[in-house]
């Protein structure tokens, strides 16, 4: 497995079922240590990520995790990679610990640390005192976080969560959000999550991934997009002295910030590097301007996402 | 990540060869199976025939211990003749209809609670596949009817082997490859077909209804075939009547039936691939709907 190599890499990958195109000519590299799969329902996650898992053969193309191709070194890639599905699944009849630990040892983990790793990750998704109960009697909630746990308990390279916030009340979803957040951080793990849910994406994710009808509508990356967005301003002035607007557009031109008119009180710039917001204020001051309204630039992910799935005609 | 330590940490320690992983499933499953105290009791009386053959057999050969309990040692060789008899009829046939219930007992918890709890992604989503997880589920079974069919078999047999003396033993060697041989096949052609019920039924009681319904309707319908036209096909669909073929083939003796020994190994080979494919087609990550 080459950590170098693109995380996905998707080469002109299709997918049938009958005469139904679910997935048609993806392709793309994606390194982001944190990818988010979006896309409205039956837009082709799912299906991508249990492709990706050789769950589905591909009907054209192929695609490669971390270099590896998914079809020819399958097997291998699966020890690699921990997979958290969409909906309910567990082994009836037996308690959390015991079916984690099942799974740890099927990852190809000996029995001993198997069963070391499966108390480990239970405390570490906050299951800790539940892990002796049959998993039959889990609520929700508790089901959601023991299928995260199954999923780490082997220490994949690859985490593929389906959907992760399901049926989540919002502290289990924020409690959620900041364990992938944190296996995120640790470096240890690159994650793609699956969701409809462009909120969830966005606070856990680097890049996206947008799907819409079988094919890739955008990518993005929403770490740099985050940095553009600081960097550009809408501001509302409010010119004491007449002339005053234009000596502040003149004073901040002079910082080196590109700027648009969008009318008499209000304009829009863009901070080079090493220009604050900070040195805008002193221009102001300066140049007797009081500013109203100072906003950095709002692209949400939603704007992102709602451009990709507009058609050709501009609607959605 | 460790317990007290709450920060995630990957995993770099040994792995297990992947070639035996589809033991562990086994390993599980055979856990689980003896956690019923009622299926460990059953389990314990499945041994008691095989006892009851080798206390006949040590007293066989032991006139002192027959004196004990005044019985003449001669009217006992008479009586239990330790032969191919002994094992194909008296013993094996015995264990075989103990082995069918363990089957029926065990054989729709294997499979039924996974798919019904969508557990397959689980298990396919590891270096698994779906040869290992049925692999996995047959090695139980084939366990559990081995240890109470060619096991105490050969067991018996050894120690006849040891009282009869290297005479008997030229005679009879047949005896123990066939025990294992017949056990083997009559496993392969029970558990798949259960397997793949229980797959299919996805609900235990349902799953062994279906199974006895499948085994009495066939045995219904070839005995009525039989009748009617005078034929040996519909021993083909007799589970009883392939049994008895197969054994009588298996040990070389004359078999009373008119089936043929091809026609039985080929009605357990064809329930056997028909059951495969079956039990293939459910047992999958996700269900693809064309």
């Amino acid at each position: 497995m080459s950590e170098a190599a693109p995380v996905i890499d998707l080469d002109g990958l299709g997918v049938r079922f009958g005469r139904h195109q679910v997935l048609d000519d993806l392709r793309g590299a994606f390194s982001g240590r944190a990818i988010g799969l979006l896309g409205p329902n039956g837009a082709g996650k799912t299906t991508l990520l249990n492709t990706l898992l050789g769950f589905y053969k591909p009907s054209a193309g192929t695609a490669r995790l971390f270099g590896m191709d998914i079809q020819a070194q399958g097997r291998e890639l699966r020890r690699r990679i921990g997979y958290m599905p969409e909906r309910d699944a567990f082994i009836a009849g037996i308690s959390g610990v015991r079916f984690v630990r099942l799974m740890g040892e099927l990852s190809g983990l000996p029995s001993e640390a198997a069963l070391e790793r499966a108390h480990e990750v239970f405390f570490y998704v906050g299951l800790g005192e539940a892990r002796y109960r049959n998993v039959e009697t889990y609520s929700l909630g508790m089901k959601q976080l023991l299928k995260l746990a199954q999923g780490i308990v082997h220490g994949p390279g690859l985490l593929f969560l389906d959907e992760p916030t399901n049926g989540l009340d919002p502290p289990a979803r924020l409690r959620m959000l900041r364990l992938i957040r944190e296996i995120r951080d640790s470096g240890k793990a690159r994650i793609v999550v699956s969701s409809h849910l462009l909120r969830d994406v966005e606070e856990c994710c680097e890049e996206a991934l947008v799907l819409n009808r079988g094919r890739i509508a955008t990518y993005c990356n929403l770490a740099e997009e985050r940095r553009a967005n600081r960097r550009f301003l809408e501001l509302d002035l409010a010119a004491e002295r007449e002339g005053a607007g234009s000596g502040f557009r003149a004073a901040i031109e002079g910082l080196g910030c590109e700027v648009a008119v969008v009318n008499r009180r209000r304009i829009k710039a863009v901070l080079p590097p090493g220009v604050t917001v900070r040195h805008i204020y002193a221009s102001a001051i300066e140049q007797d301007v009081t500013i109203r309204r100072l906003d950095h630039k709002r692209t949400s992910l939603e704007d992102i996402f709602l451009k990709a799935m507009e058609g050709d005609d501009g609607r959605l | 990540m460790a317990v007290y330590d709450h920060g995630y940490r990957g995993y770099s320690g040994p792995l297990m060869p992947a070639r035996t992983r589809f033991l562990v499933i086994s390993r599980y499953g055979l856990r689980d199976v003896f956690a019923s105290k009622l299926f460990l009791a059953f389990f314990a009386f499945c041994f008691a025939w095989p006892l009851v053959l080798l206390v006949a057999m040590y007293l066989r050969y032991n006139a002192e211990a027959l004196a004990l309990i005044n019985l003449d040692s001669a009217d006992l060789l008479e009586f239990v003749q330790v032969n191919t008899w002994f094992f194909q009829n008296l013993f094996l046939r015995a264990q075989l209809y103990l082995a069918f219930i363990v089957v029926l007992v065990v054989g729709p918890s294997l499979v039924s609670a996974d798919l019904r709890n969508r557990a397959m992604p689980l298990y396919l989503s590891r270096p698994l596949t779906r040869t290992d997880y049925v692999l996995g589920k047959l090695v139980v079974l084939g366990v559990l009817v081995s240890a109470i069919t060619w096991a105490p078999g050969l067991l018996l047999f050894v120690i006849q082997a040891s009282l009869g003396g290297r005479e008997w033993l030229l005679e009879h060697w047949r005896i123990a490859p066939s025990l294992v041989l017949l056990s083997a096949v009559w496993t392969l052609g029970m558990s798949l077909p259960m397997l793949a019920i229980a797959a299919w039924v996805k609900w235990k009681p349902w799953a062994r209804i279906v199974f006895m319904g499948a085994v009495l309707t066939g045995t219904a319908f070839g005995e009525f075939y039989k009748q009617f036209y005078d034929s040996w096909l519909g021993s083909m669909v007799v589970a009883f009547d392939v049994t008895d073929a197969l054994s009588d083939a298996v040990f070389g003796v004359e078999s009373p039936g008119e089936m043929p020994a091809a026609a039985a190994w080929a009605a357990v080979a064809g329930l056997a691939a028909l059951s495969a494919a079956l039990l293939y087609r459910r047992v999958r990550a996700f269900e693809v709907v064309k």
